[in-house]
């Protein structure tokens, strides 16, 4: 069961996505463009899109992702 | 299943027998194979059993994977490429083909990382080309082979569905990893710079590389979270600043010129994968083949075309991309 959109663990991978080591490919180009948008200094409305992005992929993406939901989430 | 290069009785053979097909050879013999569930794109140069091959008359065939249940072929335009995820399969994966210097590839190119939904499941693929004696004589095609549509200007996409019991998987290898020297960014996006950022300050692009006496083999590199993303360099003015790329570079993005490579071939090997699922799908780098001089040379047992450039998600240079089906049981 992922966490909810509500987690901060979520805003804590949003913001500081540098502060975790990525294993799928498709999560290492995501996250790249993650902090691009915050680099040019993402609002909180860009924030919950991000988020909805990244747990979106999750969902779809459960059964490969296991490595890289155990580093975010543990 | 076949990944192989055969000659185009024998492909022409699996298509009436309905075999689900991913083709490249040359736009002369692609154009001459019948209609079924295949997609393809033009390009005479591949990795087969004896390793890299450059022939106009072959074809080189990918035989979709046994358990794929279903599959449907789209073409696209510049204009409609955002709507490649929502096209696709919920479990399952998409194998996109892109005419070389065309619209639809520019678009691609800059836009495919912010699709939605573009990293939701495997989108992988490869720019069509042509033989480098018929640069800006011929034009890349693909084709289409549910209704044998051949396209200059337009994406051809096969979207594969999977059972649940499976899931694909996209890989890369890339032997290029960032240098030791100076960050490079861009304020725009785009194929053509004229500007380059070195540690902040703005400079003739041209005019840096020469400085720095740029291997122009070696291209610049960005590191997204681990996975060495390259941008190839084609073109560096002798009298203006500008330097034209094989792929955008993304403003914003950090890039270094890439560190030398020793013996390609020996380094490639190493990088392979090592666990026991054999791609259902791979493709290189033309530069790699050009630069390495892989003709007659084998690379591992990774078979493919030889491509204009590499789709991982997003368009990539000298890189192998590699398309695994797991069985998940």
């Amino acid at each position: 069961m992922l966490p909810s959109v509500t987690d901060p663990r979520w805003v804590r991978l949003i913001e500081h996505p540098e502060r975790y080591t990525f294993k799928m490919l498709a999560l290492k180009i995501l996250m790249q463009r993650v902090a691009l948008k915050n680099k040019y200094g993402a609002g909180p409305a860009e924030k919950r899109a991000m988020i909805g992005e990244v747990r979106g992929f999750f969902e779809k993406n459960a059964r490969l992702a296991q490595d890289d939901l155990r580093a975010i989430f543990g | 299943m076949s990944n192989k290069i055969m000659t185009l009785d024998q492909a022409a053979a699996l298509i009436r027998e309905g075999r689900r097909l991913l083709v490249a050879a040359d736009a002369k013999q692609l154009e001459r194979l019948p209609a079924g569930d295949w997609i393809g794109g033009s390009i005479p140069y591949f990795m087969g059993d004896d390793g890299g091959v450059i022939d106009r008359e072959v074809v080189y065939v990918d035989e979709l994977p046994e358990a794929v249940t279903a599959v449907t072929v789209k073409r696209y335009g510049a204009d409609a490429l955002a709507s490649v995820p929502a096209d696709a399969y919920d479990n399952g994966f998409s194998v996109i083909i892109v005419p070389a210097m065309t619209d639809v590839h520019l678009a691609y190119a800059q836009s495919a990382p912010d699709i939605p939904g573009i990293f939701d499941r495997p989108v992988v693929g490869w720019i069509a080309g042509v033989h480098l004696e018929d640069l800006g004589a011929e034009k890349p095609r693909v084709v289409s082979g549910v209704d044998g549509v051949v396209s200059t200007d337009e994406a051809v996409v096969l979207h594969a569905q999977l059972p649940e019991s499976h899931a694909a998987a996209l890989e890369i290898v890339n032997l290029f990893v960032q240098g030791d020297g100076d960050t490079l960014t861009f304020d725009e996006t785009g194929f053509a710079q004229d500007t380059v950022r070195v540690n902040g300050e703005p400079r003739a692009f041209s005019d840096y590389l020469r400085e720095v006496a740029h291997d122009t083999r070696l291209p610049l590199v960005a590191d997204y979270f681990g996975a060495m993303v390259n941008a190839s360099i084609q073109d560096v003015s002798e009298d203006g600043p500008g330097v034209a790329l094989y792929a955008p570079v993304f403003a914003g993005v950090e890039y270094r010129l890439a560190a030398p490579v020793g013996d390609y071939v020996s380094e490639f090997e190493a990088q392979l994968p090592r666990d026991s699922v054999a791609p259902a799908f791979a493709c290189n780098c033309i530069l790699n083949f050009l630069y390495s001089e892989l003709e007659g040379k084998k690379t591992g047992d990774i078979r493919g075309p030889i491509t204009f450039g590499e789709i991982a998600y997003q368009l990539l240079n000298q890189t192998l991309v590699y398309l695994q089906i797991h069985d998940l049981g």
